[in-house]
Order: structure tokens, then sequence, then C-alpha cells
């Protein structure tokens, strides 16, 4: 439902009403409307330790974990897709990468550390949209195989690369 | 005392075209309605489909944009990073059109279709100016990239990202964008 009508417009009583239980039942069972929607958008995201990974294998690491949220795991794509218009949302998917993904990241990165994971989140949520929601770019077209080639270097330079000048 | 200001034709078309691409980047497409749009720039749904056709018609022309890349055959590959960024920045952060229709893409499959129609017609011809070999692995990562930091940047407003400066992020982009336009093809 949040992901059809948007946050700002699904109510917990229609939810209720959708599964045939009164609304004071979901507010017991999950709290606010918040708290229901960053529970039915949760979403695990494991990254590998970059701890001393070798640079040239980083992509090929991080790849397979994040192609099992884009491309297998609903609540992540829902989220992504409800936070375009929603700020809650925005705020539940940045909490998340705050948390879940930038450690692991920063057990890669040298220095710059905040440049060096805002550009990789980007890359990342940029991959997502263009293969798994938007579905309609060149992006979308290349296999996996020929994705993790071509994004290597990018997750190289971005991680572990020289810091620009 | 208030008088009635007399509409002209062109400026309300120009009002509502703005009120839709407000609309239709808060709430998305499907749930976008011509009566709430009329409504926000006071004048009757009628006269917006008078105006536009349909709603699908009024968000065509609402997200409808140029974006103006420059033909990059003659350029160093070294400057190539340095010349298209500050045109993704102006199409970024100009007008609400972009946004809008990122957004609006997102949630609607016909938005998204105007989207790839864009990047088609507009940015991938110039962009293959510059690449050297696999055009499409260069700009579907390319696009990726760009849509991502779009993304994370105006819509999520990510504090990593949206707290870079524009000249951090540039720097931090550019040897991206060098390599995926321009640089070695991986083995």
């Amino acid at each position: 439902m949040f992901a059809a009508e948007g946050y700002e417009r699904t109510t917990l009583r229609a939810i209720a009403a959708d599964v045939g239980v009164d609304a004071a039942l979901v507010i017991r069972y999950f709290g606010s409307k918040q708290d229901l929607f960053a529970t039915a958008t949760e979403f695990t995201i494991e990254l590998p330790d970059l701890t001393d990974a070798d640079p040239d294998d980083i992509a090929a690491m991080l790849l397979p974990r994040y192609f099992a949220v884009w491309e297998e795991d609903h609540s992540f794509m829902a989220l992504l897709q409800v936070a375009m218009t929603s700020r809650v949302a925005a705020d539940i998917l940045n909490e998340t990468l705050a948390t879940h993904v930038a450690p692991s990241l920063k057990a890669a990165t040298p220095d710059n550390d905040q440049q060096r994971i805002a550009l990789t989140d980007a890359f990342v949520i940029g991959l997502a949209a263009t293969r798994s929601v938007l579905g309609n770019l060149p992006a979308a077209e290349l296999s996996r195989d020929e994705l993790r080639q071509w994004a290597a270097p990018v997750f190289r330079q971005l991680l572990v690369g020289p810091a620009p000048a | 005392m208030m008088t009635t200001r007399p509409r002209n034709a062109a400026q309300t078309r120009d009002d509502i075209l703005m009120a839709a691409r407000r609309r239709f980047g808060a709430e998305g497409y499907e749930r976008t309605t011509l009566r709430a749009v009329a409504a926000d720039v006071g004048v009757d749904a009628a006269l917006v489909i008078r105006y536009f056709g349909s709603k699908q018609d009024l968000f065509a022309a609402a997200a409808d944009f140029a974006i103006d890349l420059p033909d990059l055959s003659d350029v160093d590959p070294a400057d190539v990073a340095g010349i298209l960024l500050p045109r993704f920045f102006a199409v970024w952060e100009e007008d609400e059109r972009f946004l809008a229709l990122l957004r609006a893409a997102m949630t609607s499959p016909l938005a998204a279709d105007t989207l790839r129609r864009i990047f088609a017609e507009q940015v991938a011809p110039k962009l293959v100016t510059a690449t050297p070999d696999h055009p499409v692995q260069r700009i579907g990562l390319m696009g990726a990239f760009v849509i991502g930091l779009a993304i994370t940047r105006y819509v999520l407003v990510n504090p990593p990202v949206a707290s870079l400066s524009r000249e951090e992020l540039s720097r931090w982009a550019a040897p991206v964008i060098t390599q995926l336009l321009v640089g070695p093809a991986p083995t």
C-alpha cells in the first residue's frame, strides 16, 4: 500500500481494513504510521569486510551483495520509490545507508571517507534506480558480469584510488 | 481596492506548466490530477484540458526540456569531465523540470519512458562522441552515475552527498566520468 499510494496518503485505517482488523490492533503491533513504514520497508544489506581487500577485488566483493538487495529485495525498491516523494522515507533510506553501508565501506577508504562513501553511495543508488526501477536506460541492458567489469574501476577509484588534487 | 487581473493566455499557460511540475514532482504521475493543477493556478480544469489536452499531454509538456550538451568529438579526453559537470549541475539546479521528471519516473512507467526518450535523444548521442569504444557500457554506467548523483543529492538529500560543495563533488566525480567515458576498457 505504501508503494502504491505513497507514504502521506496511506492510512493505518486503510491498511487495517485490507487485512480485516481494527486500526487499534495495527497501532498495538507497530506503533505509529512511521514505525509501521520503517518495519514494512526494513531491508538488510550485508556487506563484506573490506579491510585489506585487494582494490581490484572490491567490485566483485560488493556487487553480488548489492544485486541481492536491488534485484531480489522488494522492500528496498519500495523504499527507494516512496523516498522519491516522501521526506520520512528518504530519511529512513539515508539512515540505513549511514548505519549499514557506510561502516563497511569505511573499512576500505584510506582518507576522505565522507567524499569516497558519498560518491560510492550515489553510484550504487544510480545503478539500482536505472536497472531495477527505471528499467529502460542503457544500464539495464548490461549483464551482471559486464556491469561488474565496468563498475570495478569506478569502485576502485572512489574507494581506494588517489584523492583528486 | 483589488481589481481582477486580466489573464493573459501565455502567462496562464506558463503558470499551469509550473504548477504541473510542482505537482508531478511532489506527488508523482499517478496521483496528480488535472483538477488539482487547475486549482493551484485558480483556473477551471476545463481550461487546462483546452490548453494541454489529457493529463498525459500535460505531463509531456511539463517534463519537456532541452539538455544542452556539446559535441565532444574533438575534445581532449582529459577535459571531458570538466566540460560535462557544469552542464549537469545546470540541468539539476536551474529549474524544477528534471527533478520533477526524475521523481515521477521512479513511480510511473509513462514518466520513465519520457526520461528514457530524453536520455536517448539528447544525452546519449552527445556522450557517444567522447567514447573510443564500448558505447553501450560506457554510456550505461555514466547514465547510472549521473542519475544516482541527482537522486542522492537533490531528492534524498543524503547528508554525505548533499553537504559536498559543488567544487568538491566535481573534483571527486571527475575521475569517474573520465574513466567511464574515455578510460581504458576493462579486460
